[in-house]
C-alpha cells in the first residue's frame, strides 16, 4: 500500500530496524528528548513538513519511541500544538481508528506520574511516600518494558505490526495508567493540603487500598494486581516499623508518620504505664483492614516496651525471632491464600473432576434452571484464570480483598504480638513473681493463710479484749511478720501495718483503722495497684471484724460462764434456777451467734473468696497479655469488694451483720461479767430481728442478682431461723 | 506460729491406737519410722509442727506422751521400726509393771502416786510448745489404766491447764460380747463422769460399732485389734487433717469443736467415715462426689457408735461437722448442703441452729487413695445417750448386787464409801436426761421443773 497524500500511511514492507530509530529521529532534526506525538504531527502536517511517504511501520515506531520516552520524561508529552488543537486526526486510508486522542490520555497520565516521580526530592517524602514512589516507578518501568518488548517484536518484522494492534495491546495499560494517575492525583491533593505526615501516609494508604478494592470489582484482571502491588509496597514501611517495634522495642519513625507515639509523660514506674504509655498521634482513621489489628500492634508494642524497661529482649526470652520480616510473611501468605484458593478451584475444575461433575450434572441435576446456574458458574470460573504479577497471586474476583488481607496479616502479626506478650507474661510470672505477689496478698489480706493470719488476729483480738495497748504500728508489724514467718518469711519486706484513724486522732483506734500495707514492687504494681490494695484492705477489715466475732465466741469456755445477775429474785432456789436458765439461754444465744457468724464467714471465705480465687487463677493461666491480667485482677478485686458488702449497695446488709457482731461482743462481755435478765432478753430480741432481716433480704431475687452464690448463705439462715425453730 | 496439740496415750488401748495414729501421721507427712523426712516429701504444704517438733538434727519427734502401767504394748512399740520415732523421755512405764489390773481405782491411785513424774513429762512438753492449743487423750474407758489413770489425768489437766482444750478419743467397750473385764461397767461409768465433767470434747469410738463396720463394711470375719485400730487411726487422722493441712478456714481445734458443742455437757461426738477401704481386700472403686460422701456419712451404718434404734424417732442431731478431704469445688459443698436440707436427710434439735459445718481439707500427697473424695463426720447426736444408758443399765445390774467391788474398796477413793460410784451414776444419769431433754423444744427450760420458773423470761430464741 502506498501513501498518496502527505498524511497517508502506506502499508509496505518496513525497511527500518529498531536500531534505526534514533537515526530516524535525527534525520528529522528532532532531539530524542523532544520527540513527541505532537512533534511527529507537526513535522508531518505542519508547514515545515517534508512530503515524505509515511509508512505505518514508521508511524508505529515513532509512537513506540514516544511512549518509551514518556516513561522517563515528563516533558515528552503532548502539549498544545501551534494551532492549539492537538486532536487532529490522521486521515489515513484504512486506519479510521487511529487518532491522536488514542494515545493522548495515556501520555498525559504518564506525564503526570513522571512529573511527580522526577520533581519530588526523596527527602520531602515520608517513608510511605518513598515506597509508593518506588512502586509507581515500577509500574512505569513495567509499562516501558512492555513497550520495548513490543517494539522488539515490531523490529524483527516477523509478523505484521499495526497501530491498531498496538492500540489493542495498550488498551489495558492505558486504562491502568489512567486509573493510577487519577488515584495519584487524589493522593497529591490531600498531600499538599496536610502537613501532618501520619495523616498523609494514612491517607495515601487509604486511597490506594480503596482504589484496589474498587479495581477488584471493576477491573479485576488488569488494574487490580497493579494496585495491589502498589498497596503492598506502600505498606512496607509501616510493616517494617511494626516489625522492628515488636522485635526490638524501637519505633524508627524519622518522618513522624507512624500512628503511635510514646507518651513521655508516663514513666515506667507509673501505674498508668500499661494503659497510657502509647498514644495515638492523630485521630485519623486507619485503613479498614488494619483497624482490627491495631489493638494487637499496640498490645505487642506495650509489651515490648515493658520488656525493654525490664532490660529484657523479647526474642531472646523466646529463643528466636519469627522467620522472615513481617512484610515478607504477609506477601507470602497473601500469595499462598490466593494460590490455595485457586488450587481449590483448579481441583474443582480439573478435567477428571470436571468430567465427573458434568456427568453428575447430567445425571443428577435434572432441574434445568439449576443446571444452567452450574453451567454459568463453571464458565465464569474458567474465565477467571489466575495471573501472577510480581509474586502476587491474585485470587478470584469474588473473594473479598478485606478478609484476604486480614487473614494474610493477622497470623504473622498476632504471632509476633503473642510472642512478645507471652515473653512479658513469662518474665512477670517467673522473674517478677507476679503470681506470688497476688498469692501473698490473698494469703494476708484475704486471710487465705488461715492459720497464720488466725494467729495474728487472735493476738490482736486478745489485746483488744483485755484493753491492752495494741495500736503501736511497729509492734503490729512485728507481730504480723512473726506470725507469718513460718511459711511466708520471704514476703516480710513488703509488709507493714499502719493505723489510719482518719481525722479524729483522739478517739481510740479500732479494728476498722488497721491497714496492712503491701509494698508492691515494679512492675507488679501495674497489676496490683494502690487502689486495689485499698480495696483489699477494706475486705481485710471486714473479715477481721467477722473473725473477731467468731474467735471470741469460739474461745468462750463454759468454765468461765459467770452467774447471771438475778439479785432481784427473792428466793434462793428461784435464784439458782433462774441463774441456770439464764446461763442456758446465754449458751444458746452464743450457739446462734456462732452459727450466724460462721455462716457469713463460710460464705465469704468459700463462696466469695475461694471461688473468686479459682476463677482468677484460671484467668491468669489463660491470659495471653498483660492487659488481660490487669483487667482480670481488677475485676477480681472489685468483685470480692462488692460481694463482701463493701460497696454502698450492700451497706444495709453489712450494717445488719455488724449489728450481730456487736451483739456477739456484748455476749462475750456478759459471759465473763454476767448480765441482767432484761439485757439478755434485749440481746435475744435484737439477734432475732437481725437474723430475720438478713435472712429475708438474702432470700430476695435482688440479693441473688447482686451477690452471686449468696443463696447458700440465704439458705443457711432461712433454714435455721430462730423464730421458726 | 502453729497451734500445737499434745497427745497423751494411756494404757494398752490408748497406746495401741496412738501407735496406729502416729504411723498414719508419719505416712501422711512423709516422715520415716525414724522421724526423718523422706526424700520424696518435698511439697511442704502441710503443717507438721502441730503434732511433731524437730530435734536438733531436724528429725521429727511426736508431741506424744506414752503412759502405761504395764509394759507389754509399749515394749511392742519400742521393738517396732517406730522405736526411734518417740522421745524416750516421754515414755513412762510404771516401775512395778503390774498394771492396774483392769481396775479403775487402781489406775486412778497410780495416777495420784505418779503425779509428779507424769506431769514432769507433760509440763516439759507443754513448755516446749510455742502455742499449745489442746491435749488429746487416747484411752479406753473399760480397762484399768486408760480409764483410771485417764480419769485422773483428765481431772489434773483441766485444773492445771484450764485454758487448754481437752479432747479425748475414748474407746467404749464392745457391749455385744461378754468381756473378760467383769468390772467394765464400773470402770466405764467412773470414767464417763470425768469425761463429762473434765473434758471439753469426747470423740466416742465404740468397739461394738467398729467391729460391726469391720465385719459388715470391710468384710473381715474376725477383725483383729490392728484392723480395728487402723479404723480408729483413720478417724483420728481425718479429724485432725484441717489442722495439719492449713487452709483458709478451720485451722484450729477450737474452731472445729466450738460450733459442735452448744452446751457444756453435750460434748460427746460420734463419728462416721466414708469410703472405708480394707488394705487386704480389693474393693471396687466407687464414684465419690461430695453429695455422695455427705449423704453416706448420714447413714447410720457408717456411724462408729452403736446406738439403740430410736423407735420414737425423737433423737436428732445437735450439730454436724463434715471434714471433706480431696479436690473439691466449694460450690459443690453448698449444693450438697442445700440438697440435704431440702430432703431433710438430717433431723436437728428444735431449739437451736441446724448447724452442718463443712471443713475442706487437702489429702496427703504421699498417700495414694483410690477415691477422689473422702469424708469424716463428727456429729453431736442425742442418740449417743443410749450408749450411756446401756452403761448405766450394766452398772446398775452389778451395783445392785454389789458385785466385784472388793478390788475397788482396796483403793483409797473407795475405802470409806462407794459414794463416788453413786455420784458418777448421778452425773451420767443427768447426762442421759439432758440428751433426752435436748430432743425437745423446751430444752431451754430443762432443769426448771419447779413452780415459779416462768420468771426466766421471754426465751425469744427457743
Amino acid at each position: 500500500m502506498h501513501a498518496t497524500e502527505n498524511h497517508e500511511i502506506v502499508h509496505q514492507k518496513p525497511y527500518v530496524t529498531a536500531s534505526n530509530i534514533p537515526t530516524l529521529a535525527k534525520k528529522k532534526q528532532c532531539s530524542i528528548k523532544n520527540l513527541s506525538l505532537n512533534g511527529l504531527f507537526k513535522n508531518t502536517c505542519g508547514r515545515y513538513s517534508t512530503p515524505n511517504i509515511w509508512t505505518e511501520y514508521y508511524a508505529l515506531h515513532e509512537i513506540l519511541w514516544t511512549l518509551h520516552q514518556s516513561c522517563w520524561n515528563e516533558k515528552a508529552s503532548v502539549k498544545s500544538t501551534e494551532s492549539g488543537n492537538h486532536t487532529k486526526v490522521l486521515r489515513v486510508a484504512g486506519l479510521p481508528s487511529f487518532s491522536v486522542n488514542c494515545f493522548h490520555p495515556l501520555v498525559k497520565s504518564l506525564e503526570e506520574i513522571n512529573y511527580y516521580l522526577n520533581n519530588t526530592a526523596p527527602q520531602e517524602h515520608t517513608l510511605t511516600y518513598q515506597a509508593y514512589t518506588v512502586a509507581l516507578r515500577g509500574v512505569v518501568t513495567q509499562f516501558n518494558q512492555s513497550v520495548t518488548d513490543y517494539e522488539k517484536g515490531v523490529a524483527r518484522q516477523r509478523a505484521t505490526s499495526t497501530i491498531s494492534q498496538l492500540l489493542l495491546r495498550l488498551r489495558s495499560w492505558t486504562f491502568n495508567i489512567k486509573a493510577i494517575a487519577a488515584m495519584h492525583t487524589t493522593i497529591m491533593q490531600m498531600s499538599s493540603s496536610v502537613a501532618d505526615n501520619n495523616t498523609r501516609s494514612t491517607h495515601l494508604l487509604s486511597v490506594v487500598y480503596d482504589s484496589a478494592q474498587k479495581a477488584q470489582i471493576t477491573n479485576y484482571s488488569t488494574l487490580y494486581p497493579v494496585l495491589l502491588e502498589i498497596l503492598f509496597a506502600s505498606l512496607e514501611p509501616f510493616f517494617n516499623m511494626v516489625d522492628l517495634w515488636l522485635d526490638q522495642g524501637v519505633i524508627v519513625d524519622p518522618y513522624q508518620e507512624f500512628g503511635i507515639l510514646r507518651n513521655e509523660a508516663v514513666s515506667p514506674q507509673d501505674e498508668r504505664f500499661w494503659s497510657e504509655v502509647f498514644v495515638s498521634r492523630t485521630t485519623q482513621p486507619l485503613i479498614s483492614f488494619l483497624k482490627p489489628l491495631m489493638d494487637d500492634i499496640l498490645l505487642g508494642g506495650r509489651s515490648v516496651e515493658l520488656l525493654t524497661q525490664l532490660k529484657r529482649k523479647s526474642m531472646r526470652v523466646n529463643g528466636g525471632c519469627p522467620s522472615g520480616t513481617l512484610i515478607e510473611t504477609f506477601r507470602h501468605r497473601f500469595s499462598r491464600f490466593a494460590s490455595n484458593h485457586f488450587e481449590c478451584e483448579k481441583v474443582f475444575h480439573s478435567p477428571i473432576v470436571t468430567v465427573t461433575t458434568e456427568k453428575d450434572h447430567k445425571q443428577e441435576v435434572r432441574n434445568p434452571l439449576l443446571a444452567k446456574t452450574f453451567e454459568t458458574l463453571r464458565n465464569h470460573s474458567s474465565r477467571s484464570q489466575p495471573s501472577k504479577v510480581e509474586g502476587v497471586c491474585v485470587p478470584l474476583e469474588f473473594y473479598p480483598l478485606l478478609p484476604l488481607l486480614e487473614r494474610s496479616l493477622m497470623e504473622p502479626l498476632r504471632n509476633r504480638q503473642r510472642m512478645v506478650c507471652r515473653a512479658l507474661l513469662d518474665t512477670l510470672y517467673e522473674d517478677c513473681c507476679l503470681k506470688l505477689h497476688i498469692l501473698n496478698i490473698r494469703r494476708i489480706h484475704l486471710m487465705q493463710a488461715g492459720d497464720l493470719m488466725g494467729r495474728f488476729c487472735l493476738q490482736l483480738f486478745q489485746k483488744l479484749e483485755t484493753g491492752e495497748k495494741w495500736d503501736n504500728e511497729s509492734s503490729l508489724t512485728l507481730s504480723l511478720l512473726n506470725c507469718i514467718s513460718s511459711r511466708m518469711g520471704q514476703c516480710g519486706s513488703y509488709l507493714s501495718v499502719t493505723i489510719k484513724r482518719g481525722n479524729v486522732q483522739q478517739t481510740p483506734a479500732n479494728l476498722v483503722d488497721v491497714q496492712i500495707n503491701y509494698k508492691v514492687p515494679w512492675p507488679v504494681n501495674l497489676v496490683i495497684t494502690n487502689d486495689s490494695i485499698f480495696l483489699y484492705n477494706s475486705v481485710l477489715r471486714f473479715l477481721m471484724q467477722i473473725k473477731q466475732g467468731m474467735f471470741s465466741l469460739q474461745h468462750l469456755s463454759f468454765k468461765d460462764l459467770n452467774c447471771m445477775d438475778v439479785a432481784n429474785v427473792n428466793y434462793p432456789r428461784q435464784q439458782e434456777l433462774l441463774s441456770a436458765t439464764c446461763r442456758h439461754r446465754l449458751q444458746l444465744l452464743r450457739a446462734w451467734l456462732l452459727y450466724f457468724i460462721s455462716s457469713v464467714d463460710n460464705y465469704i471465705m468459700e463462696c466469695v473468696l475461694e471461688s473468686s480465687h479459682i476463677r482468677l487463677d484460671m484467668q491468669l493461666e489463660n491470659a495471653v497479655h498483660l492487659g488481660q491480667v490487669i483487667d482480670s485482677h481488677q475485676e477480681y478485686v472489685t468483685s470480692i469488694h462488692k460481694q463482701c458488702l463493701q460497696q454502698p449497695s450492700g451497706a444495709f446488709l453489712r450494717d445488719a451483720i455488724n449489728e450481730v457482731l456487736s451483739i456477739s461482743r456484748e455476749v462475750v462481755i456478759a459471759w465473763k461479767n454476767g448480765l441482767e435478765l432484761e439485757k439478755l432478753n434485749k440481746l435475744e430480741e435484737n439477734y432475732l430481728r437481725h437474723h430475720q432481716f438478713v435472712a429475708a433480704v438474702l432470700g430476695t431475687d435482688s440479693a441473688h442478682s447482686m451477690l452471686p452464690h449468696v443463696e447458700t448463705l440465704a439458705a443457711a439462715l432461712i433454714h435455721s431461723c430462730p423464730a421458726t425453730r | 506460729m502453729p497451734s500445737e496439740v499434745i497427745t497423751l496415750q494411756l494404757g494398752q488401748c490408748g497406746n495401741q491406737i496412738g501407735f496406729e495414729f502416729w504411723k498414719k501421721l508419719c505416712a501422711e507427712h512423709g516422715i520415716s519410722s525414724e522421724g526423718v523426712l523422706e526424700d520424696f516429701a518435698t511439697e511442704g504444704v502441710d503443717r507438721k509442727d502441730v503434732f511433731f517438733y524437730q530435734a536438733d538434727d531436724e528429725h521429727y519427734i511426736p508431741r506424744a506422751v506414752l503412759l502405761d502401767l504395764e509394759p507389754r504394748v509399749i515394749n511392742t512399740i519400742m521393738n517396732s521400726p517406730y522405736a526411734k520415732l518417740y522421745n524416750p523421755e516421754n515414755i513412762y512405764l510404771s516401775k512395778h509393771g503390774g498394771g492396774a489390773g483392769n481396775n479403775w481405782g487402781s489406775g486412778y491411785s497410780h495416777g495420784e502416786r505418779l503425779f509428779d513424774e507424769i506431769f514432769d513429762i507433760i509440763d516439759r512438753e507443754a513448755e516446749g510448745s510455742e502455742n499449745l492449743e489442746a491435749f488429746t487423750v487416747c484411752h479406753s474407758i473399760a480397762g484399768g489404766t486408760g480409764s483410771g489413770l485417764g480419769s485422773y489425768m483428765l481431772e489434773r489437766i483441766s485444773e492445771r491447764y484450764p485454758k487448754k482444750l481437752v479432747q479425748t478419743y475414748s474407746v467404749f467397750p464392745n457391749l455385744a460380747e461378754s468381756s473378760d473385764v467383769v468390772v467394765q461397767p464400773y470402770n466405764s461409768l467412773l470414767t464417763l463422769k470425768r469425761l463429762t465433767l473434765n473434758a471439753d470434747c469426747v470423740v466416742v469410738l465404740d468397739n461394738t460399732a467398729l467391729n460391726r463396720i469391720a465385719t459388715d463394711r470391710l468384710h473381715i470375719e474376725t477383725p483383729s485389734f490392728t484392723q480395728i485400730n487402723s479404723l480408729v487411726s483413720t478417724i483420728m487422722s481425718a479429724s485432725t487433717a484441717t489442722l495439719r493441712y492449713p487452709s483458709y478456714m478451720n485451722n484450729d481445734l477450737i474452731g472445729l469443736v466450738a460450733p459442735l458443742i452448744p452446751t457444756p455437757r453435750l460434748h460427746f461426738l460420734m463419728t462416721g467415715y466414708t469410703p472405708l477401704t480394707n488394705d487386704h481386700e480389693e474393693t471396687s472403686v466407687r464414684k465419690t462426689t461430695v453429695l455422695d460422701v455427705m449423704r453416706r456419712l448420714l447413714q447410720p451404718q457408717n456411724m462408729m457408735v452403736s446406738t439403740t434404734p430410736d423407735r420414737n424417732g425423737s433423737h436428732c442431731y445437735t450439730s454436724i461437722l463434715n471434714i471433706i478431704q480431696g479436690e473439691v469445688d466449694p460450690t459443690q459443698i453448698h449444693k450438697s448442703l442445700q440438697r440435704i436440707r431440702e430432703r431433710k436427710l438430717a433431723q436437728f434439735i428444735p431449739w437451736g441452729p441446724a448447724s452442718i459445718q463443712v471443713a475442706l481439707s487437702r489429702k496427703s500427697p504421699y498417700v495414694t487413695t483410690s477415691h477422689r473424695v473422702s469424708g469424716l463426720m463428727l456429729a453431736n447426736h442425742t442418740s449417743i445417750s443410749t450408749l450411756f444408758a446401756r452403761t448405766l443399765q450394766q452398772f446398775d445390774k452389778l451395783r445392785k448386787r454389789e458385785a466385784f467391788l472388793d478390788q475397788f474398796r482396796k483403793e483409797a477413793m473407795f475405802q470409806d464409801s462407794l459414794d463416788e460410784m453413786d455420784d458418777s451414776r448421778d452425773v451420767i444419769q443427768n447426762l442421759v436426761d439432758e440428751y433426752t431433754a435436748a430432743t425437745k423444744s423446751d430444752y431451754l427450760s430443762w432443769g426448771m421443773n419447779r413452780p415459779g420458773s416462768s420468771a426466766a423470761g421471754a426465751q425469744t430464741l427457743a
